[in-house]
């Protein structure tokens, strides 16, 4: 219960903290949306000269592609404190959520609640629905809820590396676009895995598995994932999860802040 | 002069010191790098050209996509904004040095960091894949190349210092960066080459600055242009560097001005 | 006999700080391999303090003055030693320790720049768990001491800067402490505002029976306001007592001047 007063003051403060600045966060918005029209521009004008990319059809990727959306705007919308962990650190904000009586993780990362990115979701959904519906075979629920599943699965090896990430920030707090390393290794996740040929499909499925999160749930859902890899898939989350933590407690016994 | 070459070594050794991040960054552009090469190969499959280009053609435009972000959008340019918020640029106001050209040799610091980096980078990726690049038949085309992406360099960089000069009148300008680069690195064909876009589209971009960034200087190199559509591209280009630098230096000067009134 | 409220024991820190050598070669080589320093920021430090007191750490910048602090808050865990605040081992990092205490750092602040006061003090209401009732009648009597009644409601970055502190005051004491931590709390501030804050310090060690360390390098800080003074330097406490007993140890019928000379005798250490 607390938890959740907590987070409602934290989302409280965000909002007030971008209607501060308007115009900024009309850009970010304007710009996060623009991006995604442009690839979808992008996917469209491709499939104007081509049939099929690895085999799939413009809906198809498109789903591939929003999925990748989905995960990928969802995990910035639930853990978006960690993006700042660093100027949290240089500007001893960080020092103080160590000595507050609140799960230091769950305060940074609800630390800023992104509004822009509830906005992004409408639409992506919106499109996702729409791509749906002319995939052929409509909308099958079964898959549907299996899409859904994974989706979620995705989002918690998102979590996972967010706090892995974290855990490097306060270590060495040097790490300055470190969570930048996995939004770029996340863009391999915008197309369907299968154009990525043997090793790298086995890099992302099963070392660093963006396949896992942003490929699986397309492919479940056009009946292209055997019950192998859906195994395969929460077991990934599970062991990242645990793993992450374990770094996460080892980092925050180690810190050092920021001298003054 | 040997200030601003100071100045150059200076931040080429910031640069390198915050190593972290400089390796972070290197290897965004390789990521992204892969992640194209792997479309482009898996469109290309089966067939020997795409929207008018051949394989290797694809191949070259996509390195040189890589090569050509870290040499023309690499910079610094995004500071100005804060700078001039936070009444950093007071500083250099009052020195005896040029902004204008601090700036610029600040950036050249780290373009050039990044275009090494991005050159050993596709090296090991024609390495590793045993490319195929089309190299220019013509010799002089190297010349005309080194020309466009003078001409993309300059350009890039008084598009950014105007946008970064938004800075004067609102302390609100991440949101708005963050939209121009954006756009800019769609339209100049920094994702993809432009014509593979519906034609209405291209024409419609081919008015803006910004294909004069990659997209022309990228076809330069690869010889797709006829002698005629060449000497077009260069007046374009020069259109755009003198309209540019005008509007850049008069929106210059209103804004110190406009921060001198206001104070910092 | 009462047990100390802040009991310490042969604290010590060290840190290992990177190494940069100069020049462009330097920064090239600094890509691949990297040379630590250790750096020993404090040294076997041991002291108690009772329930009430005020006690002042002074000392130069790098002193050790604020690593002790952090480490009594739980922020750093000691390379060595034992300390126990209120009964836990700080950097266990317990709810039930982290409810009863309270830090502030000078230069730091835990209020959110673009809103009012009163958005981070709800924020610590909840984080603290403070009951409603007794929240509006701790936030009342905190800005009537400190005379920010008007202030609250205005964005925190409108505000000056010793207005600022005396916001950050008021937001770190909303749950009541029993152990206030002050890091630098009078570093930036004009002379008067200086002389506000050492006031409601004082006003609130004696209305709450708070224990209070503060450090400082203004020795005005010290000697208005504790009773029992550390002086510290390279890590090591080289004077322990009361202002008193520093005066007669350094001679000088002023304090400051007695602060003073034990500072030159420190450096020569």
């Amino acid at each position: 219960m607390k938890y959740i007063r907590i987070w409602y003051r934290l989302a409280l403060n965000s909002y007030g903290v971008q209607a501060a600045s308007p115009l900024s966060s009309f850009g970010y918005l304007l710009g996060k949306l623009v991006r995604i029209a442009f690839f979808l521009i992008f996917l469209s004008a491709i499939f104007k000269h081509t049939s099929a990319l690895a085999g799939y059809s413009l809906e198809e990727a498109a789903l591939f592609f929003l999925t990748f959306n989905l995960v990928d705007i969802l995990a910035q919308l639930f853990f978006r404190g960690i993006y700042g962990i660093r100027s949290m650190i240089r500007e001893g904000d960080f020092d103080y959520f160590l000595i507050q009586p609140v799960n230091v993780l769950y305060r940074v990362s609800f630390n800023m609640v992104d509004f822009l990115d509830v906005v992004t979701v409408a639409p992506v959904l919106v499109i996702t629905y729409y791509v749906l519906k002319h995939i052929p075979g409509g909308i099958n629920a079964h898959r549907l809820i299996l899409y859904l599943l994974l989706t979620l699965n995705g989002l918690i090896i998102a979590f996972a590396i967010h706090i892995i990430v974290a855990s490097f920030a306060v270590l060495t707090q040097e790490m300055e676009n470190t969570i930048w390393i996995y939004r770029d290794l996340m863009t391999l996740g915008r197309f369907p895995s299968d154009i990525y040929d043997a090793p790298m499909r086995g890099i992302l499925t099963f070392i660093i598995p963006i396949a896992v999160m942003t490929s699986f749930p397309a492919r479940a859902y056009l009946g292209k994932l055997g019950q192998g890899w859906i195994w395969h898939a929460f077991f990934v989350s599970i062991i990242s999860i645990v793993l992450s933590l374990m770094f996460w407690k080892f980092a925050t016994r180690r810190y050092t802040s920021v001298s003054s | 002069m040997r200030k601003y070459w100071f100045i150059f070594s200076i931040y080429w050794q910031e640069g390198l010191q915050q190593r972290s991040s400089f390796f972070v960054d290197r290897f965004r552009s390789f990521v992204v790098l892969i992640s194209f090469y792997y479309l482009w190969t898996a469109l290309l499959k089966g067939r020997s050209s795409f929207a008018g280009y051949d394989h290797s053609q694809m191949i070259t435009y996509i390195l040189g996509m890589s090569i050509l972000r870290g040499l023309v959008f690499a910079s610094r340019t995004y500071e100005i904004a804060g700078e001039i918020n936070h009444g950093r640029l007071s500083g250099y106001l009052l020195k005896p040095i040029n902004f204008f050209v601090y700036t610029f040799f600040r950036d050249l610091s780290e373009k050039s960091i990044n275009l090494v980096s991005a050159i050993i980078e596709v090296i090991i990726l024609s390495c590793l894949f045993h490319l195929d690049i089309r190299w220019p038949q013509n010799p002089a085309t190297w010349g005309w190349f080194l020309l466009a992406i003078t001409g993309a360099t300059a350009l890039y960089f008084l598009l950014s210092f105007m946008v970064g000069c938004w800075g004067f009148w609102t302390a609100e300008s991440g949101g708005p960066r963050f939209l121009f680069e954006l756009f800019l690195e769609f339209s100049a064909g920094a994702f993809f080459p432009l014509d593979v876009l519906p034609k209405g589209l291209q024409h419609a971009l081919q008015m803006l600055p910004s294909p004069y960034l990659v997209f022309f200087p990228l076809h330069v190199f690869l010889e797709k242009l006829s002698p005629a559509q060449l000497v077009n591209g260069f007046a374009a280009q020069l259109f755009w560097l003198g309209a540019l630098g005008a509007m850049t230096y008069w929106i210059w000067q209103k804004g110190v001005r406009f921060y001198g009134a206001e104070g910092s | 006999m009462i047990s100390p409220i802040i009991e310490i024991h042969s604290l010590s820190k060290t840190f290992r700080v990177p190494q940069k050598s100069p020049g462009l070669m330097g920064a090239l080589k600094g890509l691949f391999s990297r040379r630590f320093r250790e750096v020993q920021a404090v040294r076997d430090i041991s002291f108690v303090v009772e329930e009430g007191e005020l006690v002042g750490f002074l000392g130069p910048n790098g002193a050790g003055k604020t690593t002790t602090l952090k480490m009594l808050s739980g922020l750093l865990h000691p390379s060595s030693g034992e300390a126990k605040v209120l009964g836990f081992t700080p950097w266990k990092r317990e709810r039930a320790f982290q409810k009863q205490f309270t830090m502030v750092m000078g230069q730091r602040s835990q209020l959110w720049w673009d809103l009012p006061a009163w958005d981070s003090f709800l924020l610590n209401k909840e984080i603290y768990e403070i009951p409603k009732a007794q929240f509006e009648e701790t936030v009342k009597e905190l800005a009537d001491l400190l005379e920010i009644n008007d202030l609250l409601e205005v964005p925190v970055k409108k505000l000056s800067l010793g207005q600022r502190m005396k916001a950050e005051l008021a937001c770190s004491l909303l749950h009541r402490p029993r152990v206030l931590f002050l890091d630098e709390p009078t570093i930036g501030l004009d002379v008067i505002m200086q002389k506000k804050v050492r006031d409601f310090i004082l006003a609130y060690n004696k209305r709450w029976k708070a224990t209070i360390i503060l450090t400082s390098h203004n020795m005005d800080d010290v000697s208005e306001l504790c009773s029992r003074v550390l002086l510290i330097n390279h890590g090591r406490v080289l004077f322990e007592g009361s202002l008193p007993e520093l005066q007669e140890r350094f001679g000088h019928e002023k304090l400051t001047d007695s602060m003073r000379q034990a500072f030159m005798a420190m450096e020569e250490v």
